[in-house]
Protein backbone atom coordinates (compact mmCIF):
# COMPACT_ATOMS: atom_id res chain seq x y z
CA UNK A 1 0.00 0.00 0.00
CA UNK A 2 1.24 3.52 0.78
CA UNK A 3 4.78 3.76 1.93
CA UNK A 4 5.65 6.57 4.35
CA UNK A 5 7.49 8.76 1.92
CA UNK A 6 4.61 8.88 -0.52
CA UNK A 7 2.22 10.02 2.25
CA UNK A 8 4.64 12.79 3.19
CA UNK A 9 4.87 13.75 -0.45
CA UNK A 10 1.08 13.93 -0.66
CA UNK A 11 0.83 16.11 2.39
CA UNK A 12 3.49 18.43 1.06
CA UNK A 13 1.75 18.59 -2.27
CA UNK A 14 -1.57 19.45 -0.72
CA UNK A 15 0.02 22.28 1.23
CA UNK A 16 1.53 23.65 -1.93
CA UNK A 17 -1.77 23.38 -3.75
CA UNK A 18 -3.58 25.15 -0.93
CA UNK A 19 -1.07 27.93 -0.81
CA UNK A 20 -1.20 28.40 -4.55
CA UNK A 21 -4.97 28.51 -4.47
CA UNK A 22 -4.85 31.04 -1.67
CA UNK A 23 -2.43 33.28 -3.55
CA UNK A 24 -4.44 32.93 -6.73
CA UNK A 25 -7.66 33.83 -4.97
CA UNK A 26 -6.04 36.83 -3.37
CA UNK A 27 -4.55 37.98 -6.66
CA UNK A 28 -7.68 37.50 -8.71
CA UNK A 29 -9.66 39.44 -6.10
CA UNK A 30 -7.14 42.18 -6.44
CA UNK A 31 -7.22 42.45 -10.21
CA UNK A 32 -10.87 41.72 -10.82
CA UNK A 33 -11.71 44.77 -8.71
CA UNK A 34 -15.21 43.60 -7.91
CA UNK A 35 -16.62 46.60 -6.10
CA UNK A 36 -20.24 45.63 -6.50
CA UNK A 37 -22.17 44.25 -3.59
CA UNK A 38 -24.17 42.11 -5.94
CA UNK A 39 -24.65 38.51 -4.94
CA UNK A 40 -22.78 39.09 -1.70
CA UNK A 41 -25.14 40.96 0.60
CA UNK A 42 -28.17 41.89 -1.40
CA UNK A 43 -31.04 39.95 -2.77
CA UNK A 44 -30.92 40.64 -6.49
CA UNK A 45 -33.51 43.28 -7.25
CA UNK A 46 -34.08 43.52 -10.99
CA UNK A 47 -31.76 46.40 -11.59
CA UNK A 48 -32.90 48.85 -14.25
CA UNK A 49 -30.79 49.90 -17.21
CA UNK A 50 -29.98 53.61 -17.16
CA UNK A 51 -31.39 55.71 -20.05
CA UNK A 52 -29.09 56.02 -23.07
CA UNK A 53 -30.43 57.00 -26.51
CA UNK A 54 -33.42 58.41 -24.64
CA UNK A 55 -31.35 61.12 -22.96
CA UNK A 56 -28.10 61.55 -24.88
CA UNK A 57 -27.82 64.93 -26.57
CA UNK A 58 -27.37 64.68 -30.31
CA UNK A 59 -24.53 66.52 -32.06
CA UNK A 60 -23.22 66.88 -35.62
CA UNK A 61 -20.54 64.23 -34.98
CA UNK A 62 -23.22 61.71 -33.95
CA UNK A 63 -25.50 62.65 -36.82
CA UNK A 64 -22.83 62.21 -39.48
CA UNK A 65 -21.91 58.84 -38.03
CA UNK A 66 -25.37 57.30 -37.97
CA UNK A 67 -26.19 58.86 -41.36
CA UNK A 68 -23.07 57.23 -42.81
CA UNK A 69 -24.53 53.93 -41.73
CA UNK A 70 -28.04 54.71 -42.98
CA UNK A 71 -26.79 55.97 -46.35
CA UNK A 72 -24.50 52.95 -46.71
CA UNK A 73 -27.52 50.70 -46.23
CA UNK A 74 -29.58 52.82 -48.65
CA UNK A 75 -26.84 52.36 -51.23
CA UNK A 76 -27.00 48.60 -50.73
CA UNK A 77 -30.66 48.89 -51.70
CA UNK A 78 -29.62 51.10 -54.62
CA UNK A 79 -27.25 48.33 -55.71
CA UNK A 80 -30.26 46.04 -56.13
CA UNK A 81 -31.94 48.65 -58.34
CA UNK A 82 -28.79 49.05 -60.42
CA UNK A 83 -28.65 45.28 -60.90
CA UNK A 84 -32.28 45.24 -62.00
CA UNK A 85 -31.56 48.02 -64.47
CA UNK A 86 -28.48 46.24 -65.92
CA UNK A 87 -30.38 42.97 -66.24
CA UNK A 88 -33.17 44.84 -68.03
CA UNK A 89 -30.67 46.48 -70.36
CA UNK A 90 -29.17 43.09 -71.23
CA UNK A 91 -32.59 41.46 -71.57
CA UNK A 92 -33.90 43.69 -74.32
CA UNK A 93 -35.64 46.75 -75.55
CA UNK A 94 -39.12 46.13 -74.14
CA UNK A 95 -38.22 45.12 -70.63
CA UNK A 96 -35.72 47.96 -70.47
CA UNK A 97 -38.37 50.51 -71.43
CA UNK A 98 -40.65 49.15 -68.74
CA UNK A 99 -37.92 49.65 -66.13
CA UNK A 100 -37.11 53.09 -67.51
CA UNK A 101 -40.71 54.20 -67.32
CA UNK A 102 -40.80 53.10 -63.69
CA UNK A 103 -37.55 54.98 -63.02
CA UNK A 104 -38.91 58.16 -64.56
CA UNK A 105 -42.24 58.05 -62.72
CA UNK A 106 -42.71 60.42 -59.80
CA UNK A 107 -41.97 57.67 -57.25
CA UNK A 108 -39.02 56.45 -59.29
CA UNK A 109 -37.53 59.91 -59.40
CA UNK A 110 -38.04 60.37 -55.67
CA UNK A 111 -36.22 57.09 -54.98
CA UNK A 112 -33.39 58.02 -57.35
CA UNK A 113 -33.14 61.46 -55.76
CA UNK A 114 -32.85 59.83 -52.34
CA UNK A 115 -30.15 57.48 -53.57
CA UNK A 116 -28.24 60.36 -55.16
CA UNK A 117 -28.27 62.12 -51.83
CA UNK A 118 -27.24 58.93 -50.04
CA UNK A 119 -24.33 58.44 -52.44
CA UNK A 120 -23.07 61.99 -52.07
CA UNK A 121 -23.45 62.01 -48.29
CA UNK A 122 -21.76 58.60 -47.95
CA UNK A 123 -19.04 59.76 -50.33
CA UNK A 124 -18.30 62.85 -48.24
CA UNK A 125 -18.53 61.20 -44.84
CA UNK A 126 -16.59 58.22 -46.22
CA UNK A 127 -13.70 60.53 -47.11
CA UNK A 128 -13.99 62.07 -43.64
CA UNK A 129 -13.75 58.53 -42.24
CA UNK A 130 -10.57 57.94 -44.25
CA UNK A 131 -9.02 61.12 -42.86
CA UNK A 132 -9.91 60.05 -39.34
CA UNK A 133 -8.50 56.57 -39.90
CA UNK A 134 -5.21 58.20 -40.82
CA UNK A 135 -5.21 60.03 -37.48
CA UNK A 136 -6.51 63.42 -38.59
CA UNK A 137 -9.54 65.58 -37.70
CA UNK A 138 -9.62 64.60 -34.01
CA UNK A 139 -9.40 68.15 -32.72
CA UNK A 140 -12.99 68.75 -31.59
CA UNK A 141 -13.68 71.98 -33.49
CA UNK A 142 -12.25 70.66 -36.75
CA UNK A 143 -14.09 67.41 -36.23
CA UNK A 144 -17.49 69.05 -35.83
CA UNK A 145 -16.80 71.43 -38.71
CA UNK A 146 -15.91 68.53 -41.00
CA UNK A 147 -19.09 66.71 -39.95
CA UNK A 148 -21.21 69.74 -40.85
CA UNK A 149 -19.32 70.19 -44.10
CA UNK A 150 -20.35 66.73 -45.33
CA UNK A 151 -24.01 67.79 -45.15
CA UNK A 152 -23.39 71.01 -47.08
CA UNK A 153 -21.40 69.07 -49.66
CA UNK A 154 -24.03 66.38 -50.21
CA UNK A 155 -26.92 68.88 -50.39
CA UNK A 156 -25.14 70.97 -53.01
CA UNK A 157 -23.86 68.00 -55.01
CA UNK A 158 -27.28 66.32 -55.10
CA UNK A 159 -28.83 69.45 -56.55
CA UNK A 160 -25.96 69.95 -59.00
CA UNK A 161 -26.26 66.35 -60.24
CA UNK A 162 -30.00 66.63 -60.77
CA UNK A 163 -29.73 70.00 -62.45
CA UNK A 164 -27.08 68.56 -64.76
CA UNK A 165 -29.18 65.47 -65.54
CA UNK A 166 -32.20 67.59 -66.41
CA UNK A 167 -30.02 69.79 -68.59
CA UNK A 168 -28.65 66.75 -70.44
CA UNK A 169 -32.21 65.59 -71.01
CA UNK A 170 -33.00 69.00 -72.48
CA UNK A 171 -35.36 70.17 -69.77
CA UNK A 172 -33.96 73.69 -70.06
CA UNK B 1 -28.23 34.46 -14.78
CA UNK B 2 -26.66 33.45 -11.54
CA UNK B 3 -23.21 32.46 -12.66
CA UNK B 4 -20.34 32.81 -10.29
CA UNK B 5 -17.64 33.62 -12.84
CA UNK B 6 -15.45 36.52 -11.90
CA UNK B 7 -15.97 39.72 -13.90
CA UNK B 8 -12.45 39.32 -15.27
CA UNK B 9 -13.15 35.82 -16.58
CA UNK B 10 -16.21 37.17 -18.40
CA UNK B 11 -14.21 39.97 -19.97
CA UNK B 12 -11.32 37.73 -20.98
CA UNK B 13 -13.84 35.24 -22.35
CA UNK B 14 -12.48 33.02 -25.11
CA UNK B 15 -9.53 35.33 -25.70
CA UNK B 16 -8.93 37.65 -28.61
CA UNK B 17 -10.21 36.59 -32.04
CA UNK B 18 -6.79 37.40 -33.56
CA UNK B 19 -8.56 39.02 -36.52
CA UNK B 20 -10.07 42.35 -37.38
CA UNK B 21 -7.21 44.28 -38.89
CA UNK B 22 -7.41 42.44 -42.24
CA UNK B 23 -11.09 43.33 -42.56
CA UNK B 24 -10.38 46.88 -41.49
CA UNK B 25 -7.66 47.29 -44.11
CA UNK B 26 -9.61 45.78 -46.98
CA UNK B 27 -12.68 47.89 -46.15
CA UNK B 28 -10.52 51.03 -46.39
CA UNK B 29 -8.91 49.88 -49.65
CA UNK B 30 -12.37 49.28 -51.10
CA UNK B 31 -13.43 52.73 -49.86
CA UNK B 32 -10.46 54.40 -51.56
CA UNK B 33 -11.12 52.53 -54.80
CA UNK B 34 -14.76 53.58 -54.59
CA UNK B 35 -13.88 57.28 -54.81
CA UNK B 36 -12.80 57.38 -58.50
CA UNK B 37 -15.28 54.65 -59.44
CA UNK B 38 -18.23 56.55 -57.99
CA UNK B 39 -17.11 59.72 -59.76
CA UNK B 40 -16.94 57.77 -63.03
CA UNK B 41 -20.38 56.29 -62.38
CA UNK B 42 -22.06 59.61 -61.59
CA UNK B 43 -20.46 61.52 -64.45
CA UNK B 44 -21.38 58.89 -67.02
CA UNK B 45 -24.93 58.28 -65.82
CA UNK B 46 -25.66 62.00 -65.71
CA UNK B 47 -24.06 62.38 -69.12
CA UNK B 48 -26.23 59.61 -70.58
CA UNK B 49 -29.46 60.59 -68.83
CA UNK B 50 -32.56 59.96 -70.95
CA UNK B 51 -30.78 57.87 -73.59
CA UNK B 52 -32.55 55.09 -75.49
CA UNK B 53 -31.92 51.35 -75.12
CA UNK B 54 -29.73 51.25 -78.24
CA UNK B 55 -27.68 54.24 -77.10
CA UNK B 56 -27.06 52.73 -73.65
CA UNK B 57 -26.02 49.42 -75.23
CA UNK B 58 -23.60 51.19 -77.56
CA UNK B 59 -22.16 53.10 -74.60
CA UNK B 60 -21.59 49.99 -72.47
CA UNK B 61 -20.03 48.10 -75.39
CA UNK B 62 -16.99 50.40 -75.24
CA UNK B 63 -14.28 48.25 -73.57
CA UNK B 64 -13.19 50.99 -71.17
CA UNK B 65 -16.79 51.46 -70.01
CA UNK B 66 -17.52 47.76 -69.50
CA UNK B 67 -14.28 47.26 -67.62
CA UNK B 68 -14.84 50.25 -65.34
CA UNK B 69 -18.43 49.23 -64.68
CA UNK B 70 -17.39 45.68 -63.80
CA UNK B 71 -14.66 46.96 -61.51
CA UNK B 72 -17.13 49.32 -59.85
CA UNK B 73 -19.59 46.50 -59.26
CA UNK B 74 -17.01 44.08 -57.90
CA UNK B 75 -15.60 46.77 -55.65
CA UNK B 76 -18.82 48.08 -54.20
CA UNK B 77 -20.34 44.64 -53.65
CA UNK B 78 -17.27 43.73 -51.61
CA UNK B 79 -17.40 47.06 -49.81
CA UNK B 80 -21.07 46.75 -48.96
CA UNK B 81 -20.66 43.15 -47.86
CA UNK B 82 -17.95 44.17 -45.39
CA UNK B 83 -19.99 47.20 -44.33
CA UNK B 84 -23.27 45.38 -43.79
CA UNK B 85 -21.40 42.66 -41.92
CA UNK B 86 -20.12 45.36 -39.59
CA UNK B 87 -23.66 46.58 -39.01
CA UNK B 88 -24.83 43.04 -38.22
CA UNK B 89 -21.98 42.54 -35.75
CA UNK B 90 -23.03 45.72 -33.98
CA UNK B 91 -26.72 44.98 -33.63
CA UNK B 92 -27.43 41.27 -34.06
CA UNK B 93 -26.35 39.37 -31.00
CA UNK B 94 -27.91 35.91 -31.06
CA UNK B 95 -25.60 33.31 -32.56
CA UNK B 96 -28.22 31.87 -34.93
CA UNK B 97 -29.56 35.23 -36.10
CA UNK B 98 -26.07 36.47 -36.66
CA UNK B 99 -25.17 33.56 -38.92
CA UNK B 100 -28.47 33.84 -40.76
CA UNK B 101 -27.82 37.53 -41.42
CA UNK B 102 -24.21 36.86 -42.39
CA UNK B 103 -25.22 34.23 -44.94
CA UNK B 104 -27.98 36.47 -46.31
CA UNK B 105 -25.48 39.30 -46.80
CA UNK B 106 -22.84 37.07 -48.39
CA UNK B 107 -25.26 35.42 -50.78
CA UNK B 108 -27.12 38.55 -51.84
CA UNK B 109 -23.90 40.46 -52.48
CA UNK B 110 -22.64 37.56 -54.58
CA UNK B 111 -25.95 37.48 -56.44
CA UNK B 112 -25.84 41.22 -57.12
CA UNK B 113 -22.28 40.94 -58.39
CA UNK B 114 -23.04 37.86 -60.51
CA UNK B 115 -26.15 39.26 -62.17
CA UNK B 116 -24.65 42.68 -62.85
CA UNK B 117 -21.33 41.46 -64.21
CA UNK B 118 -23.06 38.84 -66.37
CA UNK B 119 -25.40 41.49 -67.81
CA UNK B 120 -22.49 43.76 -68.69
CA UNK B 121 -20.53 40.90 -70.29
CA UNK B 122 -23.60 39.86 -72.24
CA UNK B 123 -23.97 43.39 -73.56
CA UNK B 124 -20.27 43.77 -74.21
CA UNK B 125 -19.91 40.51 -76.12
CA UNK B 126 -23.44 40.34 -77.50
CA UNK B 127 -24.07 40.81 -81.23
CA UNK C 1 -30.74 42.17 -31.30
CA UNK C 2 -29.36 45.21 -29.59
CA UNK C 3 -32.24 46.88 -27.74
CA UNK C 4 -32.63 50.53 -28.57
CA UNK C 5 -35.47 51.09 -26.12
CA UNK C 6 -35.42 50.60 -22.37
CA UNK C 7 -36.63 47.30 -20.91
CA UNK C 8 -39.99 47.40 -19.11
CA UNK C 9 -38.51 47.66 -15.63
CA UNK C 10 -36.30 50.58 -16.69
CA UNK C 11 -38.84 52.94 -18.21
CA UNK C 12 -38.60 56.19 -16.30
CA UNK C 13 -41.73 57.64 -14.73
CA UNK C 14 -42.50 61.03 -13.25
CA UNK C 15 -41.73 61.50 -9.57
CA UNK C 16 -42.34 64.09 -6.91
CA UNK C 17 -41.54 67.79 -6.94
CA UNK C 18 -39.86 69.38 -3.93
CA UNK C 19 -39.97 73.15 -3.67
CA UNK C 20 -37.49 75.37 -1.84
CA UNK C 21 -39.51 77.30 0.73
CA UNK C 22 -39.22 81.07 0.59
CA UNK C 23 -36.69 81.05 -2.23
CA UNK C 24 -37.01 83.64 -4.99
CA UNK C 25 -34.21 82.56 -7.31
CA UNK C 26 -34.64 78.85 -8.01
CA UNK C 27 -33.48 76.37 -10.62
CA UNK C 28 -35.12 73.00 -11.17
CA UNK C 29 -33.00 69.84 -10.98
CA UNK C 30 -34.66 66.77 -12.31
CA UNK C 31 -32.90 63.75 -10.81
CA UNK C 32 -33.12 60.05 -11.74
CA UNK C 33 -34.25 57.97 -8.77
CA UNK C 34 -34.38 54.23 -8.31
CA UNK C 35 -34.65 52.42 -5.04
CA UNK C 36 -33.70 48.72 -5.02
CA UNK C 37 -35.97 48.11 -2.04
CA UNK C 38 -39.38 49.33 -3.20
CA UNK C 39 -39.70 47.28 -6.39
CA UNK C 40 -40.89 50.24 -8.46
CA UNK C 41 -39.71 51.65 -11.77
CA UNK C 42 -37.22 54.50 -11.88
CA UNK C 43 -38.62 58.02 -11.78
CA UNK C 44 -37.46 61.62 -12.20
CA UNK C 45 -37.83 63.71 -9.04
CA UNK C 46 -37.72 67.47 -9.41
CA UNK C 47 -35.96 69.63 -6.84
CA UNK C 48 -36.31 73.39 -7.01
CA UNK C 49 -33.04 74.56 -5.55
CA UNK C 50 -32.48 77.99 -4.03
CA UNK C 51 -29.71 79.40 -6.20
CA UNK C 52 -28.97 82.25 -3.79
CA UNK C 53 -27.52 79.78 -1.30
CA UNK C 54 -26.05 77.20 -3.67
CA UNK C 55 -22.51 76.74 -4.93
CA UNK C 56 -21.75 77.10 -8.64
CA UNK C 57 -21.36 73.46 -9.67
CA UNK C 58 -23.91 70.73 -10.33
CA UNK C 59 -22.35 68.71 -7.50
CA UNK C 60 -22.96 71.63 -5.12
CA UNK C 61 -26.64 71.47 -6.01
CA UNK C 62 -26.78 67.69 -5.53
CA UNK C 63 -25.13 67.97 -2.10
CA UNK C 64 -27.53 70.78 -1.18
CA UNK C 65 -30.46 68.62 -2.27
CA UNK C 66 -29.20 65.73 -0.16
CA UNK C 67 -28.54 67.98 2.86
CA UNK C 68 -31.71 70.03 2.78
CA UNK C 69 -34.41 68.46 0.63
CA UNK C 70 -34.11 64.66 0.49
CA UNK C 71 -31.37 62.83 2.33
CA UNK C 72 -32.05 59.60 0.42
CA UNK C 73 -30.72 60.97 -2.90
CA UNK C 74 -27.74 58.72 -3.65
CA UNK C 75 -24.69 59.55 -5.74
CA UNK C 76 -20.94 58.96 -5.69
CA UNK C 77 -18.65 61.89 -4.92
CA UNK C 78 -15.34 62.45 -3.28
CA UNK C 79 -12.76 65.05 -4.28
CA UNK C 80 -15.18 67.64 -5.70
CA UNK C 81 -12.44 69.00 -7.97
CA UNK C 82 -12.30 66.72 -11.01
CA UNK C 83 -9.53 64.45 -9.79
CA UNK C 84 -11.24 61.34 -8.50
CA UNK C 85 -13.85 60.73 -11.20
CA UNK C 86 -16.51 59.57 -8.75
CA UNK C 87 -19.31 61.98 -9.63
CA UNK C 88 -19.49 61.03 -13.32
CA UNK C 89 -23.10 61.19 -14.55
CA UNK C 90 -25.22 62.34 -17.43
CA UNK C 91 -26.02 66.01 -17.01
CA UNK C 92 -28.35 67.67 -19.49
CA UNK C 93 -27.85 64.89 -22.02
CA UNK C 94 -24.06 64.86 -21.84
CA UNK C 95 -21.72 62.82 -19.67
CA UNK C 96 -19.50 64.77 -17.34
CA UNK C 97 -18.37 65.24 -13.77
CA UNK C 98 -20.95 66.96 -11.58
CA UNK C 99 -18.12 68.74 -9.75
CA UNK C 100 -16.67 70.41 -12.83
CA UNK C 101 -19.93 71.17 -14.65
CA UNK C 102 -21.15 74.68 -13.92
CA UNK C 103 -24.87 75.03 -13.25
CA UNK C 104 -25.03 78.24 -15.26
CA UNK C 105 -23.79 76.41 -18.38
CA UNK C 106 -27.02 74.42 -18.44
CA UNK C 107 -29.91 76.31 -19.94
CA UNK C 108 -33.31 75.66 -18.39
CA UNK C 109 -33.92 72.75 -16.03
CA UNK C 110 -30.97 70.51 -15.20
CA UNK C 111 -31.76 66.90 -15.95
CA UNK C 112 -29.45 64.36 -14.27
CA UNK C 113 -29.38 60.63 -14.99
CA UNK C 114 -26.79 57.93 -14.23
CA UNK C 115 -24.03 57.12 -16.73
CA UNK C 116 -25.94 55.74 -19.75
CA UNK C 117 -26.72 52.10 -20.48
CA UNK C 118 -25.44 50.73 -17.17
CA UNK C 119 -27.11 48.66 -14.52
CA UNK C 120 -28.25 50.99 -11.77
CA UNK C 121 -27.35 50.12 -8.18
CA UNK C 122 -29.33 53.02 -6.74
CA UNK C 123 -30.31 56.50 -7.99
CA UNK C 124 -27.24 57.96 -9.76
CA UNK C 125 -24.93 55.06 -8.90
CA UNK C 126 -24.20 52.69 -11.80
CA UNK C 127 -22.56 49.28 -11.46
CA UNK C 128 -19.16 49.65 -13.11
CA UNK C 129 -17.93 46.11 -12.36
CA UNK C 130 -17.60 45.23 -16.04
CA UNK C 131 -15.76 48.49 -16.76
CA UNK C 132 -13.18 47.83 -14.02
CA UNK C 133 -12.72 44.22 -15.12
CA UNK C 134 -12.09 45.44 -18.67
CA UNK C 135 -9.49 47.81 -17.27
CA UNK C 136 -7.81 44.92 -15.43
CA UNK C 137 -7.86 42.84 -18.62
CA UNK C 138 -5.47 45.16 -20.47
CA UNK C 139 -2.85 44.75 -17.72
CA UNK C 140 -2.42 48.39 -16.83
CA UNK C 141 1.09 48.04 -15.50
CA UNK C 142 4.59 48.02 -16.93
CA UNK C 143 5.51 44.66 -18.45
CA UNK C 144 9.10 43.79 -19.24
CA UNK C 145 11.20 40.87 -20.43
CA UNK C 146 14.71 42.03 -19.57
CA UNK C 147 15.92 41.65 -15.99
CA UNK C 148 15.01 44.38 -13.54
CA UNK C 149 17.74 47.03 -13.66
CA UNK C 150 19.45 48.09 -10.48
CA UNK C 151 18.49 51.73 -11.08
CA UNK C 152 15.24 53.17 -12.43
CA UNK C 153 14.11 52.41 -16.00
CA UNK C 154 15.13 55.32 -18.15
CA UNK C 155 12.86 57.23 -20.50
CA UNK C 156 13.86 60.16 -22.67
CA UNK C 157 11.93 63.43 -22.30
CA UNK C 158 10.54 62.96 -25.83
CA UNK C 159 9.26 59.48 -24.99
CA UNK C 160 7.81 60.74 -21.73
CA UNK C 161 5.95 63.39 -23.74
CA UNK C 162 4.08 60.63 -25.59
CA UNK C 163 2.23 59.82 -22.38
CA UNK C 164 0.80 63.32 -22.10
CA UNK C 165 -2.90 63.33 -22.83
CA UNK C 166 -3.07 59.69 -21.73
CA UNK C 167 -1.83 59.40 -18.16
CA UNK C 168 -4.27 62.10 -17.02
CA UNK C 169 -7.24 59.74 -17.46
CA UNK C 170 -9.09 59.32 -14.16
CA UNK C 171 -11.22 56.34 -15.26
CA UNK C 172 -14.49 58.14 -14.56
CA UNK C 173 -16.18 56.19 -17.41
CA UNK C 174 -17.78 59.32 -18.90
CA UNK C 175 -16.36 58.45 -22.33
CA UNK C 176 -17.07 54.73 -22.38
CA UNK C 177 -20.67 55.15 -21.30
CA UNK C 178 -21.22 57.93 -23.88
CA UNK C 179 -20.33 55.57 -26.71
CA UNK C 180 -23.19 53.92 -28.63
CA UNK C 181 -20.90 51.06 -29.62
CA UNK C 182 -20.23 50.46 -25.93
CA UNK C 183 -23.98 50.59 -25.28
CA UNK C 184 -24.71 47.79 -27.76
CA UNK C 185 -21.59 45.68 -27.21
CA UNK C 186 -20.18 46.72 -23.83
CA UNK C 187 -19.65 43.08 -22.85
CA UNK C 188 -17.10 42.53 -25.62
CA UNK C 189 -16.01 45.98 -26.82
CA UNK C 190 -13.46 47.45 -24.41
CA UNK C 191 -14.70 51.00 -24.88
CA UNK C 192 -12.81 54.30 -25.18
CA UNK C 193 -11.51 54.66 -21.60
CA UNK C 194 -9.95 51.21 -21.46
CA UNK C 195 -8.60 51.51 -25.01
CA UNK C 196 -7.02 54.86 -24.16
CA UNK C 197 -5.39 53.19 -21.16
CA UNK C 198 -4.28 50.29 -23.36
CA UNK C 199 -2.68 52.80 -25.73
CA UNK C 200 -0.98 54.50 -22.78
CA UNK C 201 0.95 51.24 -22.22
CA UNK C 202 1.42 50.60 -25.95
CA UNK C 203 3.34 53.86 -26.36
CA UNK C 204 5.27 53.66 -23.10
CA UNK C 205 8.88 53.32 -24.28
CA UNK C 206 9.78 51.30 -21.17
CA UNK C 207 7.21 48.57 -21.84
CA UNK C 208 8.54 45.46 -23.59
CA UNK C 209 5.26 43.65 -24.26
CA UNK C 210 3.88 45.91 -27.00
CA UNK C 211 3.35 43.01 -29.38
CA UNK C 212 1.49 40.89 -26.82
CA UNK C 213 -0.65 43.91 -25.93
CA UNK C 214 -1.55 44.36 -29.60
CA UNK C 215 -2.28 40.61 -29.94
CA UNK C 216 -4.72 40.96 -27.10
CA UNK C 217 -6.57 43.82 -28.83
CA UNK C 218 -6.55 42.17 -32.27
CA UNK C 219 -10.24 41.35 -32.19
CA UNK C 220 -13.37 42.37 -34.12
CA UNK C 221 -15.05 43.38 -30.86
CA UNK C 222 -12.41 44.44 -28.33
CA UNK C 223 -10.98 47.14 -30.62
CA UNK C 224 -12.86 47.25 -33.91
CA UNK C 225 -16.31 48.18 -32.58
CA UNK C 226 -14.97 51.75 -32.60
CA UNK C 227 -16.63 53.57 -35.51
CA UNK C 228 -15.16 56.98 -34.63
CA UNK C 229 -18.50 58.37 -33.50
CA UNK C 230 -16.54 60.82 -31.32
CA UNK C 231 -18.92 60.92 -28.36
CA UNK C 232 -16.00 59.89 -26.15
CA UNK C 233 -13.73 62.79 -27.00
CA UNK C 234 -16.66 65.19 -26.74
CA UNK C 235 -17.54 63.86 -23.29
CA UNK C 236 -14.12 63.62 -21.59
CA UNK C 237 -14.13 66.01 -18.59
CA UNK C 238 -10.32 66.11 -18.66
CA UNK C 239 -10.19 67.19 -22.31
CA UNK C 240 -8.48 63.99 -23.43
CA UNK C 241 -9.05 62.37 -26.81
CA UNK C 242 -9.78 58.62 -26.53
CA UNK C 243 -10.94 58.45 -30.17
CA UNK C 244 -7.52 59.65 -31.29
CA UNK C 245 -5.77 57.09 -29.06
CA UNK C 246 -7.92 54.35 -30.63
CA UNK C 247 -7.10 55.59 -34.14
CA UNK C 248 -3.39 55.45 -33.26
CA UNK C 249 -3.84 51.91 -31.96
CA UNK C 250 -5.49 50.87 -35.22
CA UNK C 251 -2.57 52.45 -37.07
CA UNK C 252 -0.14 50.34 -35.03
CA UNK C 253 -2.19 47.27 -35.94
CA UNK C 254 -1.94 48.13 -39.64
CA UNK C 255 1.75 48.99 -39.35
CA UNK C 256 2.77 45.62 -37.96
CA UNK C 257 1.03 43.83 -40.85
CA UNK C 258 3.96 45.12 -42.90
C1 LIG D 1 -18.03 56.94 -52.66
C2 LIG D 1 -17.20 56.13 -52.27
C3 LIG D 1 -17.32 55.47 -50.90
C4 LIG D 1 -16.51 55.72 -49.86
C5 LIG D 1 -15.33 56.70 -49.81
C6 LIG D 1 -16.96 54.87 -48.77
C7 LIG D 1 -16.35 54.81 -47.54
C8 LIG D 1 -16.77 54.03 -46.51
C9 LIG D 1 -16.07 53.86 -45.27
C10 LIG D 1 -14.75 54.50 -44.89
C11 LIG D 1 -16.80 53.02 -44.49
C12 LIG D 1 -16.46 52.54 -43.08
C13 LIG D 1 -17.24 53.28 -42.06
C14 LIG D 1 -17.04 52.80 -40.67
O1 LIG D 1 -15.94 52.40 -40.28
O2 LIG D 1 -18.02 52.84 -39.89
C15 LIG D 1 -17.98 52.67 -45.24
C16 LIG D 1 -18.99 51.87 -44.78
C17 LIG D 1 -20.03 51.40 -45.57
N1 LIG D 1 -20.23 51.64 -46.90
FE1 LIG D 1 -19.16 52.89 -48.03
N2 LIG D 1 -18.03 54.15 -49.18
C18 LIG D 1 -18.29 54.47 -50.49
C19 LIG D 1 -19.28 53.94 -51.29
C20 LIG D 1 -20.20 53.00 -50.91
C21 LIG D 1 -21.17 52.37 -51.77
C22 LIG D 1 -21.32 52.63 -53.25
C23 LIG D 1 -21.91 51.51 -50.99
C24 LIG D 1 -23.05 50.59 -51.31
C25 LIG D 1 -23.25 50.02 -52.43
C26 LIG D 1 -21.41 51.61 -49.63
C27 LIG D 1 -21.90 50.91 -48.55
C28 LIG D 1 -21.37 50.95 -47.29
C29 LIG D 1 -21.92 50.26 -46.15
C30 LIG D 1 -23.17 49.38 -46.12
C31 LIG D 1 -21.08 50.56 -45.07
C32 LIG D 1 -21.24 50.09 -43.62
C33 LIG D 1 -21.74 51.20 -42.77
C34 LIG D 1 -21.28 51.14 -41.35
O3 LIG D 1 -20.48 50.28 -40.96
O4 LIG D 1 -21.71 52.01 -40.60
N3 LIG D 1 -20.36 52.51 -49.62
N4 LIG D 1 -17.94 53.29 -46.47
Amino acid sequence: MFCRSSIVARINLSIIVKRTLFIQAWFSDLISADFSLRGKFMAKAQRPLSPHLQVYRFGAHMAVSIIHRVTGSMLAFGAILLTWWLVALATGYEYFNMVQSFASSAIGRLVLFGITFALMQHFASGIRHLFMDSGKLYELKANTASAKFTFVFSAIMTLVIWAAAYKVMGAY
Amino acid sequence: MSDMNTPLSKVRGLGSGKTGTETFISHRIQAVANIPLVIFFIVSFVGNAGKSHAEWIAWIKQPIVSVLLILFILNFTNHMRTGLQEVVEDYVHGHGNKWAATLAIRFSCALIAGLSVFSILRIAFGG
Amino acid sequence: MAEFTLPKNSVVGKGKTVKAEGATNTKAFSVYRWNPDDGENPRMDTFEVDMDSCGPMVLDALIKIKDEMDSTVTFRRSCREGVCGSCAMNIDGKNGLACTTAIEDVKGDVSITPLPHQEVVKDLVPDLTNFYAQYASIKPWLETQSPTPSKERLQSPEDRKKLDGLYECILCACCSTSCPSYWWNGDKYLGPAVLLQAYRWLVDSRDENTGERLDNLEDPFRLYRCHTIMNCSNACPKGLNPAKAIAETKKMMVERKG
